[in-house]
């Protein structure tokens, strides 16, 4: 081992214990004979029988050990820690960076057509179990190429097939690994594999050749960007089963059609991913006699997981740009900085420098959960107490998707937001109770809350069909606050003709109307002062967001 | 070791496989998908040995490091995780051997959070009283850290392997450099002082202790 522990300790040579085999028996060490000898003991011996229950159940005491949690930015100051070395390791390895880059996609090849071999014979004894159809001398080019893409395309069935496997839960590529590729040639198989590949391929059922060739064929007619998403797919696929256990592996291969195949992918990917959890999940995983609890555990722990992976990715994606002594943007623009602090004051009603007083509710204006406070105000203390690019770039993460997840309406410029049913004509008030159509009395997420009460009141009328005599928001031009009407000015030439059109004739519906405003601003790349995050939104999305612009 | 073995290994171990990437390319993504993969782990076993998180964390961070600065020479010779244990085994025994050396006062107020032999004596020793559940898990897990403080460094990173990372006997002697047999016999030391230690606490729920034990001559 490349870096054995220097501190190795003095032989431990055992003495004699009279309860190491017993022990070794609980943990599941001991084999065929040794095991038979316990055994009898145990039977024979109440006393041993008794020994063995309690250091069971001592052991099992160390679960109620709590397991702490890496805190939040453990891995951004561990990474942070290493950039200068890496900078100055890569200056010195700079000349010779692209033989390194040669070799390791030779490798990723040499790995390809292994693991290809080694899952044909899933296929062969597959096939070898249906009638063939005889074999064919020559080789038409169809067939090179197939041949030539052969670690590819194993086990997999069709385009359809390929399709289906384009799925983030199963091979497709991420977003951020595809963005900055360029390079998508691969280097020739070497002579001696491509003559295994061709022996291999010939050794298929006529119906097996044909269904790689029709593969090959589809895939060449696609267009160029999507047949090398696809491709890629194939390649996460490719290596996925290379790493499968031999036994896996023939059960992915030997499925008796796409659809059991399909299943079978799904079962294996399972079984690894709970695999992987920590002892500690898994173990949790087991006590549960539920088949519902258990199917929730899984979901919320990949719920979270994503959570961390889209975090991941998107660190990953400005890596080079995070450096421990420079703010990312919008952070790095002191007026932008301080309309991100307005922003989280006066739209998402929270400090997260405060912490809030007394123990009780929380203030019923906070239009964020009690967890994502909490978030909040960690990644915002760890930012702005002298944190590095990382912490402040966690921070925006946080902040960007607050921003989606509570969108925001402006209010009316002359009036009070309407957030509590005090502020709603009592005969409305009346007429909705009578119709069932909203409880207003009892105790409400919505209570206090702009504009999320209004948007509930708006529903409930709507559901008991009760006409509302005033709109509850501002819905056309000059009800809006000076910094609305100002933007709302700069937008309407920015606006195609049917977007115009479009926006004037949502003019008096509420919500509608500020909706379609907010929308447009988006489309057109412009911030509402008050509303929307200040900066422009592309930036926010490329910056924050994994999701693609969507116009 | 073949370059062909290499290879073959790195097929089975995907960390092994991002481990080459960054031995091979410097291939810092795969660094940092290394570190999202095992920092729960790491940390956690560190924190089971050390008693402090800020400490625990201090350790875990300089595994990453060593790793990372010792890339170059690195070989597969078994699961990356294995590797990645033994250098967290090797600093952390260093970590307890220093920190026995020096005893130093810290000036910090304990965490309350934190467990360690330094909070032996902050344990509520009267048992009579009925604790609630919350107090009575707090109280517990304290009384769990005060033994595993009663084990030796060695028998407590064996006892840590084998109970949080599920590692199994054979692969415990790869990460410390020891024989199987002697991790037999350092877990069966280990689990008899555990065994005695926690033997008050395992019927606390009420439940009645076996007739047979008062019978029980113990080892």
């Amino acid at each position: 081992m490349a870096d054995q522990p220097a501190n190795r300790p003095p032989p431990d040579e055992p003495a004699p214990d009279p309860d190491a085999d017993l022990i070794a028996y609980l943990d599941g060490e001991l084999d065929g004979p040794e095991v038979q000898e316990v055994e009898a003991r145990l039977a024979l011996d109440p006393a041993a029988r008794t020994r063995a229950d309690s250091y069971k159940k001592t052991f099992d005491l160390l679960d109620h050990l709590p397991r702490p949690e890496p805190s939040l930015d453990f891995a951004t100051r561990t990474l942070t820690r290493l950039l200068p070395a890496t900078r100055d390791e890569l200056q010195t390895a700079r000349s010779g960076a692209s033989s390194s880059r040669v070799a390791r996609r030779s490798r990723l090849w040499v790995w390809l057509v292994a693991g290809g071999l080694a899952a044909a014979g899933g296929y062969v004894a597959h096939f070898a179990l249906r009638p063939a159809a005889g074999h064919t001398d020559e080789l038409s080019y169809a067939d090179v190429r197939v041949i030539e893409n052969l670690p590819l395309y194993l086990g997999v069935d069709d385009l359809e097939f390929l399709r289906v496997l384009d799925d983030p839960e199963l091979f497709a590529p991420s977003l951020v690994t595809g963005a900055g590729r360029t390079d998508v040639s691969r280097p020739d198989a070497p002579p001696v594999n491509r003559e295994k590949l061709e022996t291999l391929y010939t050794s298929y059922p006529a119906a097996r050749r044909q269904q790689l060739r029709d593969l090959d064929q589809q895939l060449r007619e696609v267009p160029a960007s999507q047949r090398e998403h696809l491709v890629r797919v194939l390649e996460g696929y490719a290596v996925w089963l290379d790493q499968l256990t031999d036994a896996d592996r023939r059960e992915v291969l030997a499925a008796a059609d796409a659809d059991a195949r399909l299943d079978t992918v799904r079962r294996v990917k399972e079984r690894a991913w709970r695999d992987s959890l920590p002892a500690k999940a898994r173990d949790q995983l087991k006590l549960v006699a539920s088949d519902q609890e258990r199917l929730g555990l899984v979901e919320t722990r990949k719920v979270a997981e994503h959570a961390r992976q889209e975090e991941w990715q998107l660190a990953r994606r400005q890596w080079d740009d995070l450096r421990p002594d420079r703010k990312p943007w919008p952070f790095s623009d002191p007026d932008l900085a301080r309309g991100v602090d307005e922003y989280i004051r006066t739209v998402l009603k929270v400090d997260p420098s405060v912490r809030p007083e007394g123990k009780g509710d929380l203030p019923a204006a906070w239009r964020v959960t009690p967890a994502e406070y909490a978030d909040l105000r960690v990644r915002h203390l760890a930012a702005a107490n002298g944190g590095g690019g990382w912490d402040w770039f966690s921070y925006g993460l946080v902040v960007h998707r607050l921003s989606q997840k509570h969108p925001y309406l402006p209010p009316f410029d002359d009036r009070k937001p309407l957030t509590d049913a005090t502020t709603l004509p009592l005969p409305l008030v009346r007429e909705l109770r009578a119709k069932g159509g909203l409880q207003l009395n009892e105790k409400r997420w919505t209570r206090g809350k702009w504009p999320e009460f209004a948007l509930e009141v708006d529903a409930a009328a709507d559901r008991a069909r009760v006409k509302l005599a005033e709109k509850l928001g501002p819905s056309r031009p000059g009800e809006f606050s000076p910094a609305v009407n100002v933007l709302l000015d700069g937008l309407l030439p920015m606006l195609t003709p049917d977007e115009r059109v479009g926006l004037e004739k949502l003019e008096g519906e509420w919500p509608e109307y500020p909706r379609a405003v907010v929308r447009l601003a988006q489309k057109h790349d412009l911030s509402i002062s008050g509303v929307t995050l200040p900066g422009r939104p592309s930036l926010w999305t490329r910056y924050y967001s994994l999701a693609p612009h969507k116009e | 070791m073949t370059g062909q073995t290499s290879a073959l290994m790195a097929l089975r171990d995907p960390d092994i496989r991002l481990m080459l990437r960054v031995r091979e390319a410097d291939d810092r993504q795969a660094f940092a998908e290394l570190v999202g993969r095992y920092q729960h782990r790491l940390v956690a076993v560190m924190n089971h040995l050390v008693g402090r998180p800020d400490e625990a964390e201090d350790l875990a961070q300089e595994v990453f490091l060593r790793v990372y600065r010792t890339r170059q020479k690195y070989t597969p010779k078994a699961k990356f995780a294995t590797w990645l244990f033994a250098i967290a085994n090797n600093l952390a025994l260093n970590a307890l051997r220093d920190r026995r050396r020096k005893r130093v006062v810290s000036l910090d107020p304990p965490d309350p959070n934190a467990s360690g032999p330094w909070q032996t004596d902050q344990l509520v020793s009267d048992r009579g009283q009925p604790p609630t559940q919350n107090l009575q898990q707090v109280e517990l897990a304290a009384v769990i850290r005060q033994a595993l403080d009663q084990l030796n460094d060695r028998q407590r990173m064996a006892v840590v392997l084998n109970k949080f990372e599920d590692l199994n006997y054979a692969e415990i002697a790869e990460v410390m450099g020891l024989t199987t047999k002697a991790v037999k016999s350092l877990l069966s030391r280990a689990r008899s002082r555990l065994r005695e230690c926690l033997m008050p606490y395992v019927y606390m729920d009420g439940e009645a202790p076996p007739k047979s034990q008062a019978d029980d001559g113990g080892d």
